[in-house]
Formats: C-alpha cells, structure tokens, sequence
C-alpha cells in the first residue's frame, strides 16, 4: 500500500500534523478500545476497496475524453484513498496502542450495467462511485466530524471529509459537462444507482453498539447513519439531479418508500426500453 | 426543495461549476446551459414511477429496472 509523494499533501497522510496524544483514548476501557479498534481498521480496508473504484473511474472518464481536470482530481482520488486507508489503519493503530497491519484486501468488482452502451455504462460507473457513494460517504463524515470529540477521532474525520467532497464533485462535474442526450440516459437509471448505494451503506458491517462514547471517537449511532443517509438524497443527491435539471419524480417515490420501508427497495426486473 | 446547505453548495454547486467550466467550447454548446436547468426541457418527460406494495419492484415509466448488476460492488467507507 503505497501513496504518492506528488499526491494532494505531497506524500503527507494528512494536511496537518494529528494529535500526538489524545487522552480520551487512555481512558477507554480495553473492550471500548477494542470496539475501536475493529472499527477503524475495518474503515481501512473499505477505503483500500475505494481506490480500486477509483482506478475504474479513471479508466472511464478517458474512456469519455473528459476533461484534463478531472481526469487529474480522479487520479489523485485513487492516492487519496490509499492514504485514507493508511490514515484509518494509523488511528486503528493508536487505539490499539500497537503498530498494526493493514487489513486483508477487500474485494472489488466493477459494477456490469449490463444493458447499458458502453458509453453510457462509463457514465453510469463515474456516477456511481462520486455522485451517489463518495457524496453520501461526505454525508456520513460531516455527521462524524459533528459527533466526534476525541482529538484523534475528529481529526481525522475532517481530513477524510475534505477529500470526500473532492471526489463527490468529479460525479457532479462530469454530470454537468455530459450532453442532455446522455443525461436523459441516466435517468431510468438514478432509482437502481440510489437503492444499490443505499443498500450498500447499510449492509456495510458496523459491528459496534450504538452509543455516545463511540460516536466520540468517529464511529456514530446508528440512528445518526440513517441520518445522514436520509440527508445525502435529501438535502444532496436529489437536489442535485434538480439543480441539472433532471426530472427526479421516480428518486423521490423510491425515496419516500425507503422512509416508510427502512429497508432498501428490492428492484427485480431490468428491461430499459 | 429542501434549503440549500454548505455541503450541498460545496459539493453540487461547486462540482457542477467546475464540469460547465472544465468542458469544452463544443461540448459546452451540445450542453446548453448547463447551470439553468435546461435539460428538463430536452424531450424526456419526468417519467411516473410506482413502486408496488410490497416494496419488490419499481418500475419508471415502461421500464422495470432492477439493481442487480450492481451485485458485488461495495465500496463504501
Ligand atoms: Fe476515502
Ligand atoms: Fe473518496
């Protein structure tokens, strides 16, 4: 695992230094330190997994001559996730009160939109990952960064915030930049993008209970997830999809069936006409 | 609409701006105005959608459409 010395911080994990010490994480007890442990190492390997997203968003935004630009922003995206995950395997470490190992690779395989165009399946992977996954995943850490009060904990939750959000404009930004014809393609297909999204922030494994003392040190309630699941389609996604002038009639009735489900829509049948 | 919010205009506003800036003179045309709303002007209705009882299939308009090769990707964080 290895990150770029001409990436955004030029071979720093982070833009400042982190706390060298942190009381609140000697006074945990050792289960509660364990419990964080577990949670930050495993926040490891899912930004690892990231970076192989991003090396498919890269590939795809050539793939539709894109501009230069984001071009760049999407391959600094794959460094930035590899020192997400050294970032989340060092907090792992200080909890742990040891150096540990980086957590087995998790696997990634690349979304098959099987009845898309290959220019439109191009799209529909640069959408996904930045303007569906990495503008919920800014969600998810402005909640953290609001509930976290351990130093470490919320240092580093704001560093992964800040990169986050420059991941989740790629999406918007290409969104913004593609002809109406390709955005009128994607509509159909905004419900199947936000059910598989939001099924898969809530199938991610958190194995902690939800209190106030975890929250602390980044790691939030579940009803604070949910939270900042239903503000990342509310207040940003499908205001989004608005503000490019996308019809988003079909996202708001999935979105209040999700309210009233709480689980995620199962979506059977695929015959895009 | 809900009220605009900081990450919203961080993220939406901001990163839409920068693909209607970042694209070219041609593609900027084809585009039209990127940041007026325009493309829900551009012939594709904002299709009704249901979803049945059972919370099993969705379906936008004539097309059924399912997530399922979606299956195996997770990135999440
Ligand atoms: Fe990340
Ligand atoms: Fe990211």
């Amino acid at each position: 695992m290895r990150w770029s010395e001409t990436g955004r911080w030029n071979g720093k994990v982070t833009s400042r230094p982190l706390p060298e010490c942190d009381p609140s994480i000697d006074a945990l007890s050792d289960d509660d330190r364990a419990t964080l442990v577990s949670v930050w190492h495993a926040r490891a390997a899912t930004e690892r997994r990231v970076a192989d997203s991003f090396t498919l968003v890269s590939h795809a935004l050539r793939e539709l001559n894109a501009a230069a630009d984001l071009i760049a922003l999407s391959d600094r995206a794959i460094d930035d996730e590899h020192r997400h995950a050294e970032l989340s395997r060092y907090v792992a470490s200080r909890y742990a009160g040891k150096e540990l190992d980086y957590p087995p690779l998790l696997p990634f395989s690349a979304p098959k939109h099987t009845q898309a165009s290959d220019e439109l399946r191009h799209t529909l992977h640069v959408l996904g990952q930045c303007a569906f996954n990495e503008t919920i995943a800014s969600a998810f850490l402005e909640a953290c960064c609001e509930h976290a009060n351990a130093p470490l904990a919320k240092a580093a939750c704001r560093e992964l915030l800040s990169d986050e959000i420059d991941h989740a404009r790629i999406g918007w930004a290409q969104l913004a930049a593609s002809p109406p014809v390709v955005r009128n393609q994607i509509v159909a297909w905004l419900p199947s993008l936000a059910n598989a999204n939001l099924r898969m922030w809530r199938e991610s494994p958190r194995k902690y209970p939800s209190r106030e003392l975890f929250a602390g040190h980044g790691a939030p309630s579940e009803p604070v997830i949910a939270g900042a699941l239903a503000t990342a389609f509310r207040e940003l996604i499908i205001p989004g999809f608005e503000h490019l002038g996308m019809p988003t009639g079909a996202l708001h009735t999935w979105m209040d069936a999700e309210c009233v489900a709480k689980s995620p829509v199962k979506i059977t049948e695929h015959r895009l006409q | 609409m809900p009220m605009q919010t900081k990450l919203f205009a961080s993220i939406v506003l901001f990163g839409s701006a920068l693909g209607a800036a970042a694209c070219s003179a041609t593609q900027a045309a084809d585009a039209g105005s990127t940041l007026d709303g325009s493309v829900a002007d551009s012939g594709t209705p904002d299709s009704p959608a249901t979803i049945d009882a059972a919370g099993h299939d969705a379906t936008i308009g004539d097309a059924k459409i399912h997530d399922a090769d979606l299956d195996g990707w997770h990135p999440t964080k």
